[in-house]
């Protein structure tokens, strides 16, 4: 288990643990590419929305593997926030019409749409399910 | 992650930027990438030597381009790697930004 503090320049070391449990995991290249981006997705949603207005927290993330799938739950006490059911911004016409953020959603449910969210006494629990 | 800015002919600027564009990254390239979309209307974003890029960096690669097209400019994308790609596309920004494989090719997209 990994545990980060939530914050943008808390999360670096994300990167080397994640790689450092794959290896171990033997988790596939194309799934790791992905976990990569969606937990930095998921981690940086948190650390820059989860704990507005309160006292700063911490995030822990863990990886496991059950059979061919591999299984990432990322945990915090921040504010509650289902990012599989948050509306998305519409997709732009044009440049000039991009929203600058929602971009992160969008990509956490393109690269895993295998993703379980819930909240239980002001713990949020994200459970993401990757299939090689 | 390193970013290198190049002058070139015809007044078009290359940012080329390098390595992975993780939080830190992004953090990195944000103020660069905004400088240049402040002062340039000819901007080729070299992307060949990025190995990771998420939403953060493709933030600031967006917003960077927002202001060369605001100014009546234009702003070209080159050569990303398919897992950058693959980010790119999924954000739907491969149908706002073009992406060329060829240096000169962006060069030419972006010149006059």
């Amino acid at each position: 288990m990994l545990r980060l503090d939530a914050s943008l320049h808390g999360l670096g070391p994300l990167y080397p643990w994640l790689d450092a449990r794959a290896a171990a995991l033997g988790v596939p290249a194309g799934v790791l590419a992905r976990l990569h981006v969606v937990l930095e997705e998921v981690a940086a949603n948190i650390a820059m929305h989860g704990f507005c207005g309160r006292a700063a927290g911490g995030i822990t993330v863990r990886l496991g593997r059950d059979g061919e799938a591999f299984i990432a739950i990322v945990e915090d006490d921040g504010i509650a926030f289902d990012p599989t059911a948050a509306v998305l911004p519409a997709r732009p016409a044009q440049l000039s019409e991009a929203a600058i953020g929602g971009l992160g959603l969008g990509l956490i449910r393109s690269f895993c749409p295998d993703a379980h969210y819930v909240c239980e006494a002001g713990h949020n629990r994200l459970t993401l399910r990757f299939v090689a | 992650m390193s970013i290198t800015i190049t002058e070139l002919d015809h007044n078009v600027t290359m940012a080329a930027l390098s390595g992975r564009i993780d939080i830190a990254g992004a953090l990195a390239i944000d103020m660069p990438l905004s400088l240049i979309g402040g002062s340039r209307r000819a901007v080729v974003i070299d992307l060949t030597g990025v190995d990771f890029m998420a939403s953060m960096g493709l933030r600031s690669v967006v917003m960077c381009a927002k202001a060369v097209l605001s100014k009546g400019g234009k702003v070209v994308l080159l050569s990303p790697q398919p897992a950058v790609l693959e980010v790119i596309q999924f954000a739907g920004i491969d149908e706002l930004i073009p992406i060329h494989t060829d240096a000169a090719a962006a060069m030419a997209a972006v010149a006059g």
